[in-house]
């Protein structure tokens, strides 16, 4: 690393009201977050850096709460905490998988206020009043949704790594698509990867539900 | 006289062909299961790792004090290979490596570490490798010994 200047602005951290005012265009001019600055700063942003001497600090750690499975939490996060740390280190919620840096194989879907989306890609703050639901809701003690049922009789599963992922991008889908076709199911299962190739075993159970249920 | 041996018809044996349990099915599909990385015990430290960006270089200096004031870290290991002099012979080679509260702040920690790299020549394909071999060798001899590939 040559560079050892730093090139953030020296705004001193901006604390936000976690509301619907949140603007992530105005949050990365104002927040001394490092690798943001340079990027997306304006002109205006750009000449108070050269005229000030450049200092990285974090934007510091907040508490918020976030609605997950139903329940409120108070969580601890920076600004650029993402949905799926909080979610895995904080609330112990591991179903959602950090596999890849690239946030590209769909083994962190959850679902946001019914829609399926990746953990990964999603700040934690900008998640603030909304309804998350991670795979462990699709679970109650012995009690299981239709769809984990249909992953374990077709055994669409083998390491597992991918399998929560899948299962939950499965919920979302048939919840849109209750009479899928396969090449519905083929494209609507599109965005989740799976390493040890389980994609026969997921595709026949969700044929099966879209049929018409196990 | 050979004896003719075969296996019985499919559904009468005991043990081949017949279904078994998915005894991890539900743990693993529900999200249940705990994979290594899933594990959080109070107290653990996170870790991220400073690589070597270029393909062939020389470490000429390097200072960790940067990343172990940064806030959170706990503690800073220097690879073996991250030792200044060190010539690394592939992106990615291990230099550093930073433990810290929150992964966030690992990060931080490796962006604070200050390192110059003298930056070397490195081979693509054969047309370099040629280049290499004809030129004039204030290269280590090492260097011809590592082409892979034919070579006329």
């Amino acid at each position: 690393m040559r560079d050892v200047e730093n090139q953030a602005a020296a705004n001193p951290p901006v604390t936000r009201p976690p509301d619907g005012n949140f603007n992530r265009r105005d949050f990365l001019k104002g927040s001394s977050a490092a690798a943001v600055a340079t990027a997306l700063a304006t002109s205006a942003t750009e000449a108070q850096d050269k005229q000030t001497k450049p200092n990285v600090v974090a934007a510091k750690a907040q508490k918020i709460t976030l609605n997950v499975n139903g329940k409120d939490h108070e969580v601890t996060a920076e600004p650029r905490t993402l949905l799926l740390t909080v979610l895995r280190n904080q609330l112990n919620l591991t179903g959602c998988k950090d596999v890849d840096e690239r946030d590209a194989a769909g083994a962190d879907t959850v679902m946001i206020d019914g829609k399926p989306v990746l953990a990964g890609s999603r700040l934690a703050i900008e998640c603030v009043g909304k309804k998350i639901k991670t795979v462990e809701s699709l679970r109650n003690g012995d009690k299981i949704d239709e769809v984990i049922a249909g992953f374990v009789k077709h055994d669409g599963l083998q390491c597992g790594m991918c399998t929560p992922g899948f299962v939950m991008a499965t919920r979302a889908f048939l919840d849109k698509n209750p009479k899928a076709t396969l090449e519905e199911i083929q494209a609507g299962l599109g965005g989740n990867i799976c390493r040890c190739g389980t994609y026969d075993g997921i595709t026949k159970c969700t044929l099966e539900l879209a049929k018409g249920g196990a | 006289m050979a004896r003719e041996i075969s296996w019985k018809p499919m559904g009468e044996n005991t043990i081949i062909g017949t279904d078994v349990a998915r005894l991890d099915g539900i743990e693993k599909a529900s999200g249940f299961a705990k994979y290594a990385n899933d594990i959080n015990t109070p107290g653990t430290l996170y870790g991220k790792v400073l690589t070597c960006p270029h393909a062939h270089a020389k470490i000429v200096s390097l200072d960790v004090e940067p990343a172990k004031k940064t806030p959170g870290v706990k503690a800073v290991h220097i690879f073996d290979g991250g030792m200044v002099g060190t010539e690394l012979e592939w992106e990615g080679a291990l230099v550093a490596a930073v433990a810290a509260e929150t992964p966030e702040q690992a990060e931080d920690g490796v962006r604070a570490i200050k390192i110059e790299y003298e930056v070397l020549e490195h081979f693509v394909d054969e047309a370099d490798l040629k280049g290499a071999e004809s030129g004039p060798s204030q290269e280590s001899p090492r260097k011809h010994q590592r082409g892979r590939g034919s070579s006329p």
